[in-house]
């Protein structure tokens, strides 16, 4: 209870994304609401085409053309910020909204020093002069972890290895001291020794500096050390929000229970791997009612009618599913 | 073992479907340009084509001709014999339309069956040269880029002049033609050659040419069977563009008086013939050729440009 | 231990890396050797999984090409069913049939312009095994074998999505009735639920057909899921050999324990990582002695110096000094 004293710091409501195509308008999110309270870690899990980076890429008004927001509202800290103009956007992002990619190539500009971006980045959100905005952004390469850090600020990003260049990427994206960070698919370019350093950056610089982070990525494992809360996409729909313990040892959403019994664990005794038959359907494809009815092994007939919105089932929980609903069972599932 | 479900997949369309339902099919619908070029080239190719059939008369059997006629203007009755020409007739009293019919007919021969050469010769080095790699590549495209460095026009005319000094003269007529092809397809092969290179080197690392391998496929196999499929694309972009550079280096050729023979005037003949009315006020016999010339070139050329767009952000 | 199906010994691959010859001329530049694999020994024994697993640089997919004869080792020989054969030498026809290979990207490692039925019976045609109605016959019998439909023989590989054509890949290997198969991170380009069903569709099918698996992979959980012994590669090394379930209950290897403790796992143990040390190093100038003594938390002097040979573990074998002063063999 502790989240529903303050206001969120970014709300999203009612996100619908569409991609007009000459075969239709494809919904890559449809109708998704959630919200990122200060400081902390959002995981945001999907399969691939879930969209689960469309999520991110409309918060900062990245979505690539012909893509649109068609509807819904992003606020942070209570104020629009889905229908900014361009320039008013550009502010937002990298000042306000911080940003980490999976390849750290795309972040970086191959031709300028990190020194250079970096301070261009701090000296174009912030009023301080060259020196001091270097010396800020030595720190901060010293806090990311980058052995001398002084020294190494000169070099061009082709020098650092790839660890190495997703830490200042990481430096980049909270130079201006955002108060969110979005991580999409931090790591998963990266080695596993090396994975696992990062996310350790990545989660105890902006618990010091309080920023939130949406992180995204097809990696529960990764989640599951990191996230505070984690949002699980299906099909560009909400499934399931919930505080990350509970989601993870005792999911509400069948989807969401087939998806944690499918990944193969470190510990675990069984020869056979839960399944989901079938596959998650293609946007132009999506069953009427439940998304995920025709793979559900518990759908009865309301799943096959109509889409199930999220419901509120205490403790931060909420997901999408007739199951939960005491009308359409009739008020026997619900004990 | 439970199968994907597959979701809502309608039933397999007919293959007639599926080709008007493809995005390729779409994008031409939705190009102006591209379709316009296609019914000028259809035109063109149907009437030179069936020439013999659908022709006025057929300017090559000197029986038809009445000496009458000769120089007629366009849509004028001719001051001796009363007769219209639409697009009035030469010094002999041919129909001018039947010349162009017979003469693309010519130009169009010799243009696809070079293009057609150069296709083979080209996929077949370029395959090669890629799936071999190493020095055998870097020779072979070495040679290539020698012959980039000459004018395309300059090898066709080295190999019709060497070809000349084989050929004996009995035979120079018949041969003529097939030199001329020869000529135009060895001077084209490069660029067929460097693009299937290119593609074929980042086909042969691709994990089904891979599998092929690992059951031991021949070379030859994986070559034409697996990797020639899938660089076909950007190959037909090429072939298409090539069709009008060589029917305009034909016409090259034989406006030089180097190209075909006599009895199988192309539309580059005609020009040449054409152009010494010009002085003289028989404007028709040159022009008529000339803009048959131009809106086949450019209508098969835009079709390659508009081929190369259509394939390329599509290639999946 | 009955005669393994699969036995290599000493396997090394290096590659050629120098610039241009007229480069090295100019500027009196060295030629450059990256070494892939160095003096990789191990043994599969019929019906087993044995796993390779390594970060990158580790060289795990070179030994599965190596393996299949797509790569020719530069030294060391590999022995199928008691026929050797040589580095230099090619792989016989009458071996080939007898193994196989599945491949990461289900995306690429089938034709695009070719229909499923083609593609699944290509070994067949290839090895001369069937005619062709009965080959046609046979392609659309595994289809439903790997849980397609066997009407699906006259589409085309785009019609399906990826966990689907995976299983395409895997009848393909089947086709030829093979013992053995070589599968290099099968999952890997997957998401997660379809990964669950490949992984149960490999179990299955290596019960139902008697089939030996070697397979390469980075994921230590589908490793864990899926090996009956593991292989654990560093910098082209091979640095511990190991029972499955042992490998992660009793690692010996101070790398292995290293790569353990890196995965992030969904057990919520709370546990505070132990923040692994430093990066892979690059694998054309790998540190001397024992690669792994930069980033090794017990390097003493001898590591630095020679390369260790691989000792005796209770499930097992490493190659550690540090081991050896441990717990002497």
């Amino acid at each position: 209870m502790t989240g529903a004293m303050t206001d969120p710091l970014l709300s999203v409501r009612d996100l619908v994304v569409e991609f007009p195509t000459r075969r239709g308008t494809l919904r890559a999110l449809d109708r998704v609401s959630f919200d990122i309270m200060p400081g902390e870690v959002l995981g945001m899990v999907g399969e691939s085409g879930a969209g689960k980076s469309i999520t991110g890429a409309s918060i900062i008004g990245l979505i690539e053309p012909p893509g649109r927001i068609a509807g819904g509202e992003i606020r942070l800290k209570g104020e629009r910020i889905d229908n900014l103009r361009p320039e008013a956007m550009r502010k937002v992002r990298g000042r306000r909204i911080g940003m980490v990619f999976q390849d750290p190539l795309t972040s970086l500009n191959p031709l300028y020093t990190v020194a250079q971006q970096l301070i261009e980045t701090i000296r174009t959100h912030m009023d301080v002069s060259e020196a001091e905005a270097r010396k800020r952004a030595v720190a901060l390469l010293d806090r990311v972890g980058i052995p001398a850090a002084a020294r190494r600020i000169d070099d061009y990003p082709h020098h650092f290895s790839g660890g190495m260049r997703q830490r200042v990427v990481i430096a980049l994206a909270l130079c201006a001291e955002p108060e969110l960070v979005i991580a999409d698919e931090p790591t998963t370019a990266l080695d596993v020794s090396v994975q696992s350093q990062i996310i350790e950056v990545l989660k105890d610089i902006c618990a010091e500096r309080g920023a939130a982070v949406m992180l995204i990525t097809h990696d529960m494992g990764v989640i599951a050390e990191t996230a505070d809360r984690v949002a699980v996409l299906y099909a560009g729909r909400m499934a399931e929000i919930g505080p990350v313990r509970e989601v993870i040892t005792d999911a509400l959403h069948p989807y969401t229970a087939g998806l944690m019994g499918s990944i193969p664990t470190l510990t675990q005794e069984s020869d056979r791997l839960v399944q989901i038959p079938g596959a998650m359907p293609r946007l132009h494809a999506i069953p009427p009612g439940c998304a995920f009815n025709p793979r559900c092994e518990k759908a009865f007939a309301p799943c096959r009618e109509t889409r199930p919105e999220l419901m509120d089932r205490g403790n931060g929980r909420e997901v999408a599913c007739w199951l939960y609903d005491t009308v359409a069972t009739g008020g026997m599932r619900n004990a | 073992m439970t199968p994907e479900t597959p979701v809502s997949e309608p039933k397999t369309p007919g293959r007639l479907y599926r080709a008007w339902d493809s995005d390729l099919a779409y994008a031409f619908r939705t190009a102006p340009v591209a379709i316009v070029a296609t019914v000028v080239v259809l035109i063109v190719v149907v009437c030179s084509v069936f020439a013999p059939l659908i022709a006025p008369m057929n300017p090559y059997n000197p029986a038809a001709l009445n000496l009458m006629n000769g120089f007629t203007p366009p849509m004028e009755p001719n001051a001796f014999t009363g007769e219209v020409f639409l697009l009035g007739t030469d010094g002999q009293g041919r129909d001018m339309l039947s010349t162009i019919m017979y003469g693309t007919r010519t130009s169009l021969f010799v243009g696809a069956m070079a293009v057609l050469f150069a296709m083979v010769m080209g996929i077949s080095i370029g395959l090669f040269a890629g799936w071999r790699g190493g020095w055998v590549d870097s020779a072979l495209m070495r040679i290539a880029d020698v012959q980039l460095a000459f004018p395309a026009i300059l090898i066709a005319l080295l190999v019709f002049g060497i070809a000349r000094g084989f050929i004996p003269d009995a035979l120079r007529d018949q041969l003529a033609i097939w030199v001329l092809i020869v000529a135009i397809g060895l001077s084209d092969w490069v660029q067929f050659a460097r693009v299937v290179r290119g593609a074929s080197m980042v086909e042969k690392n691709k994990e089904y040419v891979q599998a092929a391998r690992v059951i031991g496929a021949h070379p030859l196999k994986i070559m034409f069977r697996h990797i020639l499929p899938n660089v076909m694309g950007p190959v037909l972009v090429i072939a298409t563009i090539s069709l009008a550079l060589a029917i305009i280096a034909e016409a090259t050729l034989s406006f030089l008086g180097v190209g075909v023979p006599p009895t199988q005037p192309s539309l580059g003949t005609l020009i040449r013939v054409g152009q010494g009315f010009l002085i003289s006020g028989e404007w028709w016999i040159l022009l008529f050729p000339a803009i048959t010339l131009l809106a086949l070139a450019l209508s098969v050329n835009l079709l390659g440009d508009w081929l190369r767009d259509a394939l390329n952000p599509r290639l999946r | 231990m009955p005669e393994p199906l699969l036995k290599i010994e000493g396997l090394t691959r290096r590659f050629d890396v120098s610039r241009p010859w007229l480069n090295r001329v100019i500027e009196r530049d060295e030629k450059q050797y990256l070494t892939a694999n160095a003096d990789v020994s191990f043994e599969i024994a019929r019906g087993e999984t044995f796993a390779l697993v390594g970060e990158s640089g580790s060289g795990k997919s070179t030994i599965a090409k190596m393996v299949v004869g797509l790569l020719p080792p530069s030294a060391g020989t590999i022995t199928f069913d008691g026929q050797r054969i040589d580095a230099g030498a090619g792989v016989p026809r009458s071996l080939r049939r007898r193994f196989q290979m599945i491949f990461q990207d289900p995306f690429a490692s089938l034709n695009p312009r070719w229909r499923v039925g083609e593609i699944i019976s290509e070994p067949i045609r290839t090895f001369g095994l069937m005619n062709a109605t009965d080959a046609r016959a046979e392609a659309a019998r595994l289809l439903e074998v790997v849980g397609l439909s066997a009407s699906d023989v006259m589409k085309y590989p785009h019609e399906f999505s990826g966990g689907q054509r995976q299983r395409i890949a895997i009848a393909r290997a089947l086709s030829s009735k093979p013992e053995f198969i070589v599968c290099d991170e099968p999952t890997s380009a997957l998401d997660v639920s379809v990964q669950a069903q490949i992984l149960n569709l490999m179990r299955d099918l290596q019960d139902e057909f008697g089939l030996t698996y070697l397979l390469i992979s980075h994921d230590l959980s589908v490793v864990r899921h899926m090996a009956t012994r593991i292989g654990v590669l560093y910098l082209g090394r091979l640095v511990e050999v190991a029972q499955g379930r042992r490998l992660f209950s009793e690692p010996q290897h101070p790398y292995t324990r290293m790569l353990l403790d890196a995965v992030p796992d969904l057990a919520l143990s709370g546990r505070r990582r132990r923040p692994v040390e430093g990066e892979i190093p690059n694998p054309i100038s790998p540190p001397p002695g024992c690669a792994f003594h930069p980033r090794c938390p017990l390097a003493f002097d001898r590591c630095r110096q020679e390369i260790p040979l691989p000792r005796p573990t209770p499930a097992g074998q490493a190659a550690c000094h540090a081991l050896a002063e441990v717990a002497p063999a």
